[in-house]
Order: structure tokens, then sequence, then C-alpha cells
């Protein structure tokens, strides 16, 4: 048990791996025992993982379940894994899609079996893996070696156009990926002229020694370490104008291949962002402060914009994800502590609520083999219990009170509203556009974010069942509510009593707030939400609110 | 320079006189005993091969690797010979490389209906002028050894001797590396003519400590550009590239491999030994020649790679983008402000080659892999549903491409992984972006082949036949990039180990 608990996150991240490995040996024409030890693996790793939820201190924060082993040492690279409140909620988010998406795919795929599960297996190795890496070489090689799988599975169980979208997904990740490694380089080759020491990739040690400089040349290296970060993790958000390879990958990929990417593959974009950018290069995020809040705010219009016009249902909610993300960021980027709260935990509701909007139409897929809304219309009628589903995860994902959405977007929101009013652009014309103004557009958002979500809902569910392929549709079986059920059950959950959650990210988001704003370990505000004083444009170097304005 | 000959010193030349000999017995062999052509010559040049290896690693197993450092190692025939942790270090990699290369040659000269003693002979002749270029402390050993080496080569790409395709190869890149030799030797005899030496070492001296006479540092320079171009020939740098697909698509694809790594590692040891013992300190004046170099290489490599249909032709100009991408080590051994940086640099390059022997020679074995009696198997489209037909050997290609992309927990990355840190720590951020930016762009036709043996349907369905050598030249490339890539330690602390010998220049 010792051993067990001291190792557990090597544990449950390599279980997958172990369990591909041994699917592997299977016959491929043995179907069930492959589709069914998939599932079990997939389900022990979520079991595995819950003990996590209970066992992490939150009162102690910092990283727990901690393991170090010296890897290479001649690069300075050691094996070392840990978590804290943000990262575990992702893992656990991580795990729990894992199962669900394993548990969709019983019927969806009937051709290379064995294949598809081994991918998805090592998928979630490796995303898992970047999850709980404090290396930055061990987080880079988790982050790229994701990609591998996440290819095959859209380039050979996809749609219609699947090289393509498998191609343009992985060029445009890897061109991400490979400009910030130029940055953990650079960061990694700097770091001993500062420290005096040997060179290291330890992130929590990255960020004690890196996060306080304040001299200039450091300020203009970082600079640049944080637009290669940035290119790498707005890739993955995604960010407009990068967001191009999302509705073509979304589209392409296979239910589950969706529900991960949606639920996990896009969080990893917000996540670098919180784990990296912000603590390591505070000043350079200041700096560039006002044209990340514009994006944001772009990504949420925009998306919410071009969702209303889609015709193909799984398109619609591939653009929601834009817009939902765009959220994600903006209250990343309120560099407050509402804000950050609000957040990463809106990391987690996209992850749920979008996973199963994709589940939902991956489902009448399944029947129908059309994405087209236009085909539907009036299936209330015939199938109750979806269109039950549909409601209850469509007003989750639009945020109304009592499910995690509307949780999200309030703290969001609240961060946003304290963003000092320094940040933002002299447009001309117009005159200054910053301060409330990013709230004002998350506002516009979230209404937008109602409209489209209940148009579709009215075309597709309401209305006369006027197609006749539509009429004897069959509703969910067991099975299929079953994957659906435990998502339900947590929006509600989240909505309901946040507070576990809250609780555990109490500590993480203080500590990465306290470190934004620049003050050493002063006592930190206790209640997660009264954090109002932080991000004080006083606070703000001056010159850096200037030297943003174009 | 006046030491008389001590006839002691041939010690140091063992491991190449067993090699050579081992090949005169070959040649001897083949002429008297016909049957000695299918199973004897493979046979023999291996053991030729391993018993060379153990010649060389009998050095530091007796002598340790601390006595082969330069200068308190042996330097043998005055000063021409360098017998150094460097020189070892490439030595292994040579002889590797040709154990790997004969492995895969035998099935394939049986379906060209080619096999015979002189085959590797010539493979065994081109090891030994390697050998002696990583040995090199002279101009004219170098010389001596590189011409040693192509004449060899001009042979073996011509070797099949009735397609046309093989006999176009070989005259392009007998002429074109005959040019590129004349001009190696001009400027090696400018820099003779300013230095009056041709020992690398006493170059060095000459032009720091000494100095030249009046008005001599233009040609000196002269002399290093020519020699740069000279060499940029051999590894096949842009605008320098012109005979590398045709030949790497001509020749015998076991020879395409052969020339891929060996020859291309071969030109990469003397760059770094020239470039450190003797023109070290005008980084200043030679950097940005590299860069332009290596920019172009990546560059055009990539792009042109993109546009291929034919696999030789495509992994030609993916090699020319690698040799694009090992240029940013010689770029911080120019550039770097202090000692760290240049051996970081030089470390690089080395690690880079072992690496890339290891990663090209596995995919070209593929390809010869494909080779079958009714398939040329050199086609992107011949490796349509591999997938199906033959899994395993779809999954080593598959490691081998993503290794050569340069995709984590390959030994692939580790390489460029330096060569990036390289360009980045000697303050050529730039150039290190231009590297990433090809990189993404040659996942793209790496990716053109995956797709086709994942997402495609076979076109054939007869199984594929492969010899027992290229299932251990496949297994051990597999291995070597898996492993290494996975727990690089023991490579890294290799080339560390390797470069110490060329510290006290490099300072």
């Amino acid at each position: 048990m010792d051993w067990y608990l001291h190792n557990i996150l090597t544990i449950v991240t390599f279980l997958p791996l172990l369990g591909a490995l041994a699917l592997l040996l299977v016959n491929k024409e043995n179907k069930r025992l492959i589709i069914q030890g998939a599932t079990w693996i997939a389900f022990a790793d979520f079991l595995l993982s819950v003990p996590l939820f209970f066992m992490y201190n939150a009162e102690q924060g910092g990283f727990q379940f901690e393991v170090r082993a010296s890897w290479i040492p001649s690069l300075g690279v050691q094996y070392y894994v840990g978590l804290d409140g943000i990262s575990l909620l992702l893992l656990l988010l991580t795990t729990f899609l894992g199962v669900i998406s394993i548990l969709s795919s019983w019927t969806a795929i009937t051709e290379r079996v064995k294949e598809y599960y081994i991918f998805m297996l090592l998928l979630q190795t490796g995303m898992m893996g970047v999850f709980i890496s404090l290396d930055f070489f061990l987080f880079y090689i988790f982050w790229e070696a994701m990609l591998v799988p996440m290819y095959f599975l859209i380039g050979i169980w996809g749609g219609p156009r699947k090289l393509y979208a498998a191609i343009k997904f992985f060029l445009y990740t890897l061109l991400g990926s490979v400009l910030m490694l130029l940055g953990i380089l650079a960061m990694y080759f700097y770091y001993p002229k500062v420290s005096g020491g040997a060179v290291t990739f330890d992130i929590p040690e990255l960020i004690r020694v890196l996060g306080p400089l304040t001299d200039p040349y450091w300020f203009e290296m970082s600079r640049w370490i944080f637009l290669a970060f940035f290119v790498g993790f707005a890739i993955k958000v995604p960010m407009v104008p990068f967001h191009t390879w999302l509705p073509d990958a979304h589209v392409e990929a296979p239910t589950a291949g969706s529900v991960i990417l949606a639920g996990v593959l896009l969080k990893m974009g917000t996540y670098g962002f919180v784990r990296f950018s912000l603590p390591m290069l505070p000043q350079a995020t200041r700096y560039y402060l006002p044209w990340m809040l514009a994006l944001s705010v772009i990504g949420i219009v925009y998306g919410a914009l071009v969702a209303m016009v889609q015709k193909d249902w799984k398109k619609l909610v591939a653009y929601s994800s834009v817009s939902h993300l765009g959220f994600c960021m903006l209250g990343i980027f309120a560099l407050n502590q509402a804000g950050l709260n609000g957040g990463i935990l809106q990391m987690i509701n996209h992850g749920l609520s979008t996973g199963a909007l994709f589940l939902i139409v991956g489902l009448i897929y399944e029947r129908r083999h059309t994405r087209m809304i236009a085909e539907y219309g009036g299936l209330s009628k015939v199938m109750p219990v979806f269109a039950t589903m549909f409601m209850i995860v469509t007003m989750s994902s639009i945020g109304l009170p009592t499910l995690n959405g509307f949780i999200g977007e309030f703290t969001i929101l609240m961060g946003a509203f304290t963003i000092p009013s320094g940040y933002g652009f002299q447009v001309p014309v117009i005159g200054f556009v910053g301060g409330k103004f990013w709230a004002v557009c998350g506002v516009l958002g979230i209404v937008l974010g109602a409209a489209y979500m209940l148009w579709l809902y009215q075309r597709t569910m309401f209305g006369k069942l006027d197609n006749p392929e539509n009429a004897h549709l069959k509703d969910l079986d067991f099975r299929e509510v079953m994957t659906l059920v435990p998502i339900v059950a947590l929006c509600f959950w989240i909505g309901i009593y946040p507070k576990p959650l809250f609780r555990i990210l109490e500590r993480p988001v203080a500590e990465l707030a306290q470190r934004l704003e620049g003050t050493a370990s002063a006592p930190v505000a206790q209640d997660g939400a009264a954090a109002q004083g932080i991000g004080d444009a006083a606070a703000v170097p001056a010159g850096t609110i200037a030297d943003a304005r174009p | 320079m006046t030491a008389a000959f001590d006839p002691n010193q041939l010690r140091l030349i063992s491991p190449e006189i067993v090699l050579t000999v081992s090949a005169f017995l070959l040649l001897g062999l083949s002429a008297i005993d016909e049957s000695a052509r299918r199973i004897w010559a493979p046979a023999l040049s291996l053991l030729a091969c391993g018993a060379t290896l153990m010649a060389v690693l009998a050095f530091p197993l007796r002598l340790g690797w601390d006595a082969l450092r330069v200068p308190d190692s042996t330097i043998g025939f005055s000063g021409m010979f360098f017998l150094d942790a460097f020189a070892i270090y490439f030595k292994i990699v040579f002889l590797l490389s040709a154990i790997l290369t004969i492995l895969v040659s035998g099935r394939y000269l049986d379906l060209e209906r080619s096999n015979s003693g002189e085959y590797y002979a010539l493979v065994l002749f081109a090891t030994v002028g390697m050998m002696f270029l990583a040995s090199a402390g002279d101009f004219v050993t170098i010389f001596i050894a590189l011409e040693t080496m192509a004449l060899s080569f001009y042979v073996l790409v011509g070797y099949l001797k009735t397609n046309r395709k093989s006999n176009e190869a070989s005259l392009k890149y007998f002429l074109l590396g005959s040019f590129s030799s004349a001009i190696l030797v001009y400027g090696i005899s400018l820099i003779y003519a300013t230095c009056n030496t041709t020992n690398l070492g006493l170059i060095g001296f000459a032009r720091h400590k000494v100095g030249l006479a009046e008005g001599q540092e233009p040609i000196f320079l002269l002399g290093i550009i020519l020699l740069l171009v000279g060499l940029a020939f051999k590894i096949a740098a842009v605008p320098f590239h012109m005979w590398a697909p045709d030949a790497y698509e001509g020749a015998p694809t076991p020879i395409t491999a052969f020339l891929a790594t060996g020859s291309k590692a071969a030109a990469f040891v003397v760059l770094a030994r020239v470039f450190s013992f003797a023109f070290l300190r005008l980084g200043d004046r030679w950097t940005m020649l590299v860069v332009i170099l290596a920019a172009a290489s990546m560059t055009w490599g990539n792009v042109a790679a993109i546009l291929q249909d034919n696999v030789k032709r495509m992994l030609a100009y993916s090699s020319i983008a690698h040799a694009g991408y090992v240029l940013l080590g010689l770029v911080a051994m120019g550039a770097g402000d202090s000692v760290e940086v240049r051996e970081f640099g030089l470390q690089a390059i080395i690690l880079y080659v072992l690496i890339y022997t290891f990663v090209t020679t596995g995919t070209f074995a593929m390809v010869i892999l494909l080779r079958q009696e009714q398939m040329a198997g050199d086609r992107v489209a011949d490796f349509a549903g591999l997938a199906a037909r033959a899994p395993w050997s779809a999954f080593a290609m598959l490691v081998f491409l993503l290794s050569l992309a340069g995709i984590p927990a390959t030994a692939g990355f580790i390489g460029k992984w330096y060569l990036f840190g390289a360009a980045i720590r000697a303050h050529y951020a730039w150039l290190a972006v231009v590297a990433v930016l090809n990189s993404a762009v040659s996942l793209y036709y790496y990716a053109r082949i995956v797709v086709m043996m994942y997402m495609k349907a076979p076109a054939r369905e007869e199984r594929l036949v492969s010899s027992l050598g290229q299932q251990i030249a496949i297994g051990a490339c597999i291995a070597f990039t898996i492993v290494f890539g996975i727990y690089p330690q023991p490579i890294i602390a290799f080339a560390q180990r390797s470069i110490l010998a060329l510290a006290p220049w490099a300072s």
C-alpha cells in the first residue's frame, strides 16, 4: 500500500501504456476481448486516480505525490512528477473522459479495432504525462509524443476528409511545440547564468529562480520566450487566429477522438499558460496582457458568431469550443484570483459539457450518418431520453445556474471586471478600449452562446418531425445512457456545490496570483473570491502599459 | 616534423591494416572461388569489420580513455595521424555503419543479380578511407583518405552495371566529386602557401602565434573558403548538393545508405577536426558562411523533398536537410563565446552523426526490404497498406520516420535537441527558428509515407520476404532508436568523453 501511494502518479499514468502493450498480444480477431480489456483498463485507471482527490492536502498546497529520480544526468533531466490542485483536477478529468470515450466507441468503431484501442490507451498515457510532469524535458516528451496517437485516431477512423484534417492537426501543433522547445532551451541555458548552479529542467526550480527576475536583459529575453510559448499553447487552446485546425480535426475525428480533443487536449494549452507562462514570465505576461485579453475576447465573440451560422452540428460544437476556451483565457489573463479560479474551473466544465455534446452528436451520427442540422427536427418526440440529456448538457454549456457552466462563467466575469483599467489599447476614433470592456465582451459572448445553443436545440429537437428517416430512430440504450449520466451528474455537482473544487484550487491559485503580484510571501487571502485587490493598476510596472499601446 | 620512422608506430594503424588486408584477401578469394561470392564474401567482410572493431576498441580498453587525449595521446607519423578518443569514436561509427550496410546488402544484390566479392571489398576500402579520415592530423592524410573513400564510392554507386540510372549516377557523382576534390586541394594549397605547413595543429600555431606574412591573410581566408566548399560538396550542403539526389537514387540502395551515413559522417569528421584544430579562432570569419550553408540546406532540402515521389530521392533531399541541421553545431563552434558553447556545438555534431547513422540506415533498410522479386519498392506508393501486410515492418518504418522528424522518445529528438540548443547558445536564435520550422515542414513528407502505410489499402498481398541480415540490421537500428531515445545517457556520455580529446584546442 505504501508503495502504491508513493508511486500513485506513475502507476496511474503508465497503466494505460501497459494495457496497450498487453493488447498487442491479443489476436486482432478477438474483438470482444479487446474492447472489454480496454474498457476495464481505462476504468481501473480511473478508479486508481480517484483516491488522489481525497488524499490531496488542499490546506498544504504546493506539489504533492512527488517522485523524483535521476534520468539523464548529463542534461540535468529528471523523472520528476507531482500534482498541485490545478493538475489534479485535469488529471481526474482525463481518466474520467478516458473511460467515457472508450465506452462510447464500442459500436462506433468496427474496423481495425485492436489498433484503435491501443492508440486510445497510448493517448491516455500521453495526456496524463503532460499534467503530472514537473520536469520540462519530461513534459515536452509527453506533449509531443501524444500527438502521434491522436494523428492516427483522426487519420484512420475519421470522416471523409480525415487525411487532410489529421495532417493539419499534426503540423499545426508540431509547429507550435517546436517553437516552444526553443523557448524551453533558452530558459534552460539561461538558468545557470542566474543561479550559478548546473542546468536543470526542474519546473518549480525554474519558477523560483526565473520568475522574480526583473533585470532588463531578462525582460527582453523573457518576452521572446513568452512569444515562443504563446505559439505553442495558443495553437493548442486554440486562440484566434490559430484555431483553423480545430474545426477540421473535430469534424473528421471519430466521436471518442472529438471528446478527448475537446475535453483534454485543448486544456493543455490553457494549462501551459497557467503552469509555465504566467509564473515563469510574469513581467512578459503583463507586457503582452492587452494583446492576450484582446485575442481572448475576439475568440469568444468570433467563435460564437461563427458557431451561429454553422449547418453542421459537429462544427457548431467545435466553434463553440473556440468561444468557451476564449472564456478560460479571459479568466486566466485577468491575472487575479477570481479570474484564475474561474478560468481553471471552466476548463473542467468545458471538458465535461463539450465532451458530452460531442457524445451526443456521435450518438445521433451513428443512427443517421449525417450531421446536417437541417436533416433533423422534432427528435424529442421519438427520442425523449436523448432529448432530455441534450437539454441538460445544453443548459450546462450556456451557463444556467445550478449547472457547472454558470459557476465557471460567473467567476471568470468576476475576475474580468477587476482587470485594471490601464490594460487596453488606444484605438483611433473610438478612443481607449480596455478595462471593463473585456468583461463586457465576455457577457456578450454568454448571450451569443445561449443563442446558438438554444437555436440548435430548437432546430433539432423541437418542431415538426417532417423527415421520415427520423421517424423510427431508436432512443438511447443502457450503455449509451451510462456514457452520459456520469457527466450530467458531475455537471450538477459542480453547479450546486463547487466548494470542494475551489478548495483544491485555492492554494495553488493564490500562490500564482501572488507571484504575479510580485510581492514576496505575504499572507494570502483565504477567501477565493475576495482577492479583489490583486492586479491593482498601481502594481503594474511603470512603462508597461504605455509600451503595450500600439 | 623530422622524427625518423619508428616501426612501433604501425601499432597505431593496426585496425586499418587489418581491414585493408582483409579487403585484399576478399578480392583474391572471390577471384579464385566462384562460390565465395554469395556466402563467404559477406561473412568474411563482417568478420573483418568485427576484428577491426576489436582492434579499435583495444586502445581505450588497454590505455584507458583518459590517455587518449590530445596532446597526451598517441600522435604518430610526424603528426599526420592522431589516435585520440575523438578518432576512436568516429571509427566505431564508421565500422558500425559498414556492418549495417553489409548486413542489408546480401539479399538486395541477389535480387539485382550482381552479387560478388568485389562489392564487399570496395565497402571495406571505403571504410578504411573513412577511418584514416577520423585520425587525420594533416591535410595530406585528409586528402589521401578522402580520395580512398571517394574512389571506392564512385565504383559502388555504379555497381549495377546493367542499370542505366546507376551508371548515370556514378558518372555524375564521379565528375562532381572530382571537381570538389580539386577545389579542396586548391584550398589546401593556398593554406600551405601562407603557413608553410599542412599540419593542422601547426597551421593554427602559425596563424595565431607566429602570425602570417604581410598581405597573406586574404590568401589564407580564400583557402578556408575553398576548403569549406570542397567539404560542403561531400556533405551535400546546398548549393553544392546537385549530385546527391541522382547519386542516391541510382546507387544500389545499401550503398545509398552507406553514402548517406558513412561518407557524410566522414566529411563531418574532417570539418570538425579542421575547424577546431586549425581555424577555430577565426570563427568570426567563417561562421557566416556556415550559417548560410545551414539555412539554405535545411530549407531547400525540406522543400524539395516534399515534391518527390521516389523514396530514395526524398530521403536524399531529407539528408541534405539533415546536413543543414548538423551545420548548426559548426556554427556554435565558430560563434560560441565560451569554451563550453564550442564544446557543446562539437558534441552536438558528433552525437547527431551517430544517431543519424542508425536512423537513416534503418530507413534505407526498410526501402531495401520492400525490394522484392516483382517490386522495385522505392516509390512512395509502394508503401501502401504496409501496416496490414507487415505490421512490424510498418512500425519500424514509423519509428524511423518519427525519429528523422525529431519527435520525442526517439533518438532523433535527442540529436535535434542538441543542435537547436547549440544554435541558441551561440546566439543564433533566428537560425534555430529556421531549423525548427524546417523540422515541422519535414514532418509533412515523412507523414506521406505514414499515410501510405497506415491509411491506404495494400496494393499487393504477398508476404514480404526478408533475409536474416536485414532483420538483424533493422532490429539493431530500431533498438538503438528507441532505447537511446528514452535513455540517451550512455551515448551522451560517450560523446562527451570523446570531445575531451579536442578540448585543448577548443579553448
